[in-house]
């Protein structure tokens, strides 16, 4: 049984991962307003249940565990509203991708792409693809076992291979 | 620990995928936006550490509690066995004691009880010896010899002993204050003021002091009765419960200066519990006003309602009904809106309004929305008759809006003052508010009856 992670300690290290949480649940909700409603609800049960805080867990993992519970939570009481891909996005392919790249809206259209999978997707893809989680890391982050977390992928990447198909060409 | 950089991917590999994603871009925190997360984040971790803190002494405490208890509680079960602490006896065993058998008992040895050799619970060979030795027949000079085994107590039972001995103390002293002081003092002898306690000496200073500061207090007022009483009162309100006490003792005996002097203050440091006494000395007719000013301040509004009915003096009853109206709380409010819509005690009613300082003025404007349409013309004939230019501000703008139109020209009706005159005189030239005002003008001259 280890302690509890000291008061101190646990201030500055939340301190020190709080732009990092932050990036985090913008790519999840595909929002900063989202991502800051999500933010502050997560470091609330930072707060409240730090002693649960071990220190041979690394604290990322354990604080981004708890962004991810807030992030279900919200869309567990809100399904209808959290919809934080745009309605145009669907007639993205319709636009002309060369416009677009050179619009500078390509990597917006992208982001909102991701964060626009379903949620096990989304968050699977953000964790491996973007914050550079290995998918033992992710499995053990979100619960699931490593052959999930590669089926997940691979499902997700098809979606996005799908839905992103029209700008292969510029690249 | 891995902080990665604003919006980096993973490196793209040759799929065109990973290309696309290493592209993405998500909206960006502004630093504004991370120090207010940040401060917020400081806000909650400094309630939380707050809660944390507050926890933990409570349970201390709680723990700490119940130690005492159980030791407080064990040691009044050592007491009660019989047990009293006292310093080691040496005694004297006497000889060939037979036990029960009818054998002669081991010759105990003179011996000092040492206080580490003590077990209260298992009595130690000599105690099991004198338990023997008390089925014979007991002699006096065995009676003159019978010991009691017992050690001094050691420091944390003094602590304990000492807690109770105050807390006797203490106990005396509240009795003491509950002593009718309005029984007049009977003189004790010589010989038994010798004899008092400490407690007792205790309570008589308590005594004697609210008696010195609520007679002083009496005597300023008497000797300048246009001070203000609330300033004398200040220096009673320390011991307010004393002073009370002997304030009502004056009231029973004394002058009538003084009695006014004591109803006065009474006003100003009384409590509930001295209504009983005020309204027996509202039965002599120099103290009534006095009485009825205090009544005001401490009174419910149900007594005073009481004292109303009872009370034939128009000008006492408008006192009282002044009273009513100032006690502020919406119970009062209808009390005295009932004696408004009663036409024999309208103009008593109307008239205390007058004389009331701070009106409930938000509970007034409520009422013009109750649904009985008695209390809301009586409220707006209160309103009219308080006046004021605020009020008639207000009144207008209900008209503006269109909400109790009727009650506000009722109110505007029956105000005197320069503001809602003028304004009355020029509604008359409109002819939408002119049509109005007529309709308000037969409810108000007819006494303010509303229609069935």
């Amino acid at each position: 049984m280890a302690r509890s992670s000291k008061p101190d300690e646990l201030d500055r290290l939340v301190t020190q991962h709080l732009a990092s949480a932050l990036r985090f649940a913008t790519r999840l909700t595909g929002s900063l307003e989202a991502a800051e409603d999500v933010l502050q609800e997560a470091l609330v049960r930072v707060a409240r249940g730090w002693k649960a805080f071990r220190k041979e867990a690394e604290f990322r993992t354990w604080l981004f565990r708890i962004v991810i519970n807030v992030f279900r939570d919200r869309l567990a009481s809100r399904r209808p509203a959290n919809v934080a891909f745009p309605n145009d996005l669907a007639d993205c392919r319709s636009q002309d991708p060369a416009m677009a790249a050179q619009t500078g809206e390509l990597g917006e259209l992208i982001a909102a792409r991701v964060s626009a999978l379903p949620v096990r997707q989304r968050e699977v893809m953000v964790l491996t693809a973007f914050e550079g989680f290995s998918p033992k890391q992710t499995a053990q982050l979100l619960g699931i076992t490593e052959a999930n977390v590669y089926s997940t992928l691979a499902v997700a990447r098809d979606r996005l291979r799908k839905d992103l198909s029209p700008y292969f060409v510029e690249h | 620990m891995n902080i990665e950089p604003e919006n980096s991917t993973r490196s793209a590999g040759d799929d065109p995928l990973d290309q696309l994603l290493n592209e993405a871009r998500w909206p960006t925190a502004t630093p504004d936006r991370e120090a207010h997360v940040t401060q917020r984040w400081q806000e909650v971790w400094r309630v939380q550490r707050r809660h944390d803190r507050l926890a933990f002494r409570s349970a201390v405490l709680g723990i700490a509690a119940t130690l005492l208890v159980a030791a407080t509680v064990g040691w009044r079960w050592w007491h009660r066995a019989g047990k009293p602490f006292s310093q080691p006896v040496t005694v004297k065993q006497p000889t060939a004691a037979p036990d029960h058998d009818g054998k002669d008992a081991p010759v105990a040895k003179d011996t000092r009880v040492p206080r580490t050799a003590l077990r209260p619970m298992s009595p130690s060979p000599p105690v099991r010896a004198v338990a023997h030795s008390s089925t014979r027949p007991v002699s006096p000079t065995d009676v003159a010899e019978e010991r009691v085994l017992s050690r001094p107590p050691n420091e944390l039972e003094e602590m304990f002993v000492a807690a109770l001995v105050r807390r006797g103390s203490d106990r005396n002293r509240t009795a003491s204050r509950r002593l009718p002081a309005v029984a007049p003092p009977v003189p004790e002898p010589a010989d038994s003021r010798e004899v008092r306690s400490s407690g007792q000496r205790a309570k008589s200073a308590i005594v004697k002091t609210a008696k010195d500061a609520a007679q002083t207090a009496v005597a300023r007022l008497v000797a300048d009765p246009k001070v203000n009483p609330a300033q004398i009162a200040e220096s009673l309100r320390s011991a307010a419960s004393d002073n009370e006490t002997r304030l009502l003792a004056i009231l029973a005996n004394s002058r009538p200066s003084e009695q006014i002097a004591a109803v006065r203050l009474l006003a100003e440091i009384g409590s509930p519990g001295a209504v009983p006494d005020l309204l027996r000395a509202g039965a002599d007719p120099s103290l009534r006003v006095a009485v009825i000013g205090a009544l005001s301040r401490i009174a419910d509004s149900a007594t005073i309602n009481q004292l109303v009915q009872e009370e034939t003096s128009k000008d006492l009853q408008r006192l009282l009904l002044a009273a009513l109206l100032g006690h502020g709380d919406g119970e009062a409010l209808n009390l005295y809106l009932s004696y408004i819509v009663n036409e024999s005690t309208t103009e008593t009613a109307l008239a205390a309004a007058e004389s009331v300082q701070s009106p409930p003025m938000d509970l007034l404007f409520s009422e013009l929305q109750s649904p009985s349409e008695l209390e809301r013309l009586a409220a707006a004939r209160v309103l009219g008759r308080i006046d004021g230019p605020a009020t008639t501000e207000r009144l207008i703008a209900m008209l503006d809006e269109g909400s109790s139109r009727q009650e506000a020209c009722v109110a505007l009706l029956s105000s005197r003052g320069q503001e809602a005159t003028n304004f009355v005189k020029n509604a008359r030239t409109n002819p939408a508010l002119a049509t109005l005002l007529q309709a308000a003008s037969v409810l108000v001259s007819n006494n303010a009856q509303p229609r069935s």
